[in-house]
């Protein structure tokens, strides 16, 4: 054996576990991957429509049949699509867990009376589906709409013409403008989702696979015949850490050509491609420093798992990779601004929806993100190399 | 019963398999509270925006003057110039510049990004425009009325009134727990595993001592079946205990109702551990079809993302039948939230149907195997 293969043993040794394992873990990464693109084919609409005003279902239930109600439910359908319901509660809730309808309306009788009898208020009844937009949004459309008819039967016009009037009534459509070089959320391409997701995909896959590999490792007699050979431990662990970013970069790889395959033209025409692949890059670095610093520190397959999954559910479900940066606590943004998936899932955003050219705060959002990113990766490998020097010197 | 007993002590003290089945869906179930707990909560706060006026433009100081009567309710409003607001909006320190004298001297608004902050702003533009529109033609066919009809606008009347279905809010955030629930009943198939491979003699050494041990096998694989569903499906009253009294989500009145849907989602997944677990393949292997499987299951149940079982029941509702994942999640909704006895009698005789096939495929697998060689 030549001295330069002999000084790369335990190189080759990982490579063979790794091998030995690649089965698995290309499983595991196939899984992950699968789920990651599912949900991102699936997501662009339903957030789209959580955030922005759209076309939504409305169940009506028209107790009243007056000019003023029938009015109502063709200003409704305008903008929406309008589900007749005759008010069975089983019906309607069936449709609301389903998505058929964001909205139930129920007119009761005599509610068109009451716009000019203030003697009376019936008042409308709704159901909002908790957590979309579109339920707010219709409140406040329905009751201008009431306003302006009421308004129009004050001024002497009859039922009928009040309505047609507040129908024929034209809105800003014309007058509200995006400013140059704004955030454009409506037009998010899909695949700047499925990047957001990739944090879960690489901290889960990378860091089953370095457990199965290190398993092994920990098997008694593999272990006592590593501790007997002259390399120093810490070397091994080198040697080790070389082979899994080995590892690491053919998972990167991968999941950029299934993005390809994906997405293809979107994101190989994309003006941000380059920032893209570098920050999921970058990601890949500090998943990767997580992944080797549980491996190395973590005594049982056991607390493998349990860490494995504490660390990337946590970084994930905090850092805005499941739950929109939108919808998520203020509070619990603050503490999240120390994760670095927190920074990743940021620039995603940001390179999402700016169509156009990058602005200077930008490009000081991505070096910032970047900096933090590669900070933490280069400080928890010091870390766990620290740990396997301390190690080495108390054997 | 004295090898219950052990077998019992046994399970508790499989750190590994109570991680998965109890501890993981309670950290899960804690990161899911953390992330979705404002969702569906009123957490507006008041959105700054610019204003861009002209000096001595009439129709400019009414559109003023409608903002200025916003501020403090829905906008916080501040005067400046076209520049200094374009900064601004730039800066993120306003939300929206009004120009009160935009295009052709009518009010526009410039937005940074869409969302529903901005869509406000929007619908505020909106609602002036048409009201602006609506009294120029009041004032020129009955200009005898309009004092009235601006008093009837300005009245500050809701004609709206929130109620809920039956009495039971529907919250979509219980989807997620209901899917977590779900997928830790799933997970008792890694306890399932542990008891599969200490039956199945040519998997390990401890089945292949249990084989020779005089106590029939039937009887060995039944004890470790109701073992294995009583440690899981106690976990499971457990977790659903953690998630009304610590975190105090409202799951449901019907307390026991949730217990016998985790009792048959525990069999389900203890079987389904125990009938892989007897099998010869490789750990590795089980581990991933054990770990893939569940995973994708309540994946399609919606737990990594709510709206996917809407997604599948829109577009194959043959397969939310047929997932016994989305059957659970299912079922402890039409529990809960719904008042239809006939669709929870389809989920449960389903998942009971699910459960009973995978216990007997369990029992059947273990039982009277013998071996000329191991």
């Amino acid at each position: 054996m030549k001295a330069s293969e002999r000084s790369m043993t335990v190189f080759h040794l990982y490579l063979a576990m790794i091998r030995k394992n690649a089965g698995y873990m290309l499983m595991y990464f196939a899984i992950f991957m699968t789920i990651s693109v599912m949900i991102t084919r699936s997501q662009g609409d339903v957030v789209r429509q959580m955030f922005a005003k759209s076309a939504v279902g409305i169940a009506v239930t028209d107790r009243d049949e007056s000019v003023i109600s029938k009015g109502l439910i063709d200003f409704l359908a305008q903008e929406n699509e309008i589900i007749p319901s005759d008010g069975n509660e089983t019906e309607l809730t069936r449709k609301l867990y389903y998505r058929e309808a964001v909205y139930v309306l129920t007119i009761p009788e005599g509610f068109g009376e009451s716009l000019t009898d203030t003697s009376s208020e019936p008042q409308l009844e709704v159901v909002k589906l908790p957590g979309n937009a579109a339920g707010y949004y219709l409140d406040a459309d329905i009751e201008q709409f009431l306003s302006r008819v009421g308004t129009y039967l004050a001024a002497g016009y009859e039922e009928k013409e009040a309505v047609e009037k507040v129908l024929a009534l034209k809105g800003s459509e014309s007058e509200v403008r995006i400013a140059e070089g704004a955030y454009d959320y409506d037009h998010m391409p899909e695949y700047a989702y499925t990047f957001n997701y990739y944090p879960y995909l690489y901290l889960a896959v990378l860091i089953f696979s370095v457990s199965f590999v290190l398993k092994a490792f920990r098997e008694k007699q593999v272990a006592d015949r590593l501790k007997a050979c002259p390399i120093p431990e810490r070397t091994q662990a080198l040697q080790g850490l070389v082979a899994f970013c080995l590892v690491f970069v053919v998972f990167w790889v991968l999941s950029i050509l299934i993005l390809l395959a994906a997405d293809g033209t979107d994101f190989f025409f994309s003006p941000h491609r380059g920032w893209f692949l570098l920050n999921s890059f970058l990601f890949l670095m500090v998943a990767a420093s997580i992944a080797f610093f549980i491996g190395n520190i973590a005594k049982s397959e056991i607390a493998i798992t349990a860490l494995t999954n504490v660390i990337s559910l946590g970084m994930c479900f905090l850092g805005g990779v499941f739950v929109s940066l939108d919808v998520l606590n203020e509070n619990v943004q603050r503490f999240s601004r120390f994760l670095p998936v927190w920074w990743y899932v940021r620039v995603c955003n940001m390179l999402g929806m700016r169509q156009g050219g990058l602005n200077t705060a930008d490009l000081s959002l991505i070096r910032q993100s970047f900096l933090i990113q590669g900070a933490f990766a280069a400080a928890l490998l010091m870390l766990t190399l620290y740990i396997i020097k301390k190690r080495s010197e108390k054997a | 019963m004295q090898t219950m007993k052990y077998r019992f002590l046994q399970t508790l003290r499989g750190y590994g398999n109570m991680f998965w089945g109890l501890f993981y869906p309670i950290i899960l179930a804690s990161f899911f509270y953390i992330a979705f707990g404002d969702l569906g909560k009123d957490t507006w706060t008041e959105i700054p925006v610019a204003l861009v006026t002209e000096e001595g433009e009439a129709p400019s100081a009414l559109f003023a003057s409608f903002i200025d009567a916003m501020d403090g309710e829905l906008i916080t409003v501040t005067r400046m110039t076209e520049e200094e607001a374009l900064e601004a909006l730039a800066a993120e320190g306003v939300e929206g510049i009004f120009f009160a004298d935009g295009a052709d001297g009518n009010p526009t608004l410039t937005v940074g990004k869409s969302g529903i902050r901005e869509t406000v702003l929007s619908m505020l533009l909106d609602a002036y425009i048409k009201n602006a529109t609506m009294y120029r033609e009041i004032g020129m066919e009955h200009p005898e009325r309009i004092e009235e009809a601006v008093a009837v606008m300005g009245e500050d009347v809701s004609h709206i009134r929130e109620v809920t279905l039956g009495g039971k809010t529907y919250e979509t955030v219980l989807e997620y727990f209901f899917a977590c629930i779900a997928m830790m009943c799933f997970f008792g198939c890694f306890t399932g595993q542990k008891l599969g491979e200490e039956s199945a003699a040519n998997v390990s050494a401890c089945a292949a001592r249990r084989s020779i041990s005089p106590e029939y096998k039937s009887r060995a694989v039944l004890t470790d079946l109701l073992v294995g569903i009583t440690v899981q499906f106690v976990s499971a009253i457990v977790f659903l205990l953690f998630l009304q009294y610590v975190l105090r989500i409202s799951l449901g009145g019907n307390f026991f109702g949730m217990a016998f849907i985790c009792l048959l989602g525990a069999m389900v997944g203890v079987s389904l551990g125990m009938v892989v677990g007897g099998t010869k393949l490789s750990a590795g292997a089980k581990t991933t079809i054990l770990v893939g499987l569940p995973l994708f299951l309540c994946f399609l149940a919606g737990l990594m993302f709510g709206e996917m079982k809407v997604i599948i029941e829109r577009n194959v509702p043959v397969l939310n039948r047929i997932n016994p994942a989305a059957l659970i999640s299912d079922a402890l909704y039409y529990l809960n939230i719904y008042n239809d006895p006939a669709a929870l009698r389809l989920r449960l005789i389903l998942l009971f149907a699910f459960a009973a096939v995978m216990t007997l495929l369990a029992f059947l697998s273990l039982r009277r195997t013998r071996y000329e060689s191991i």
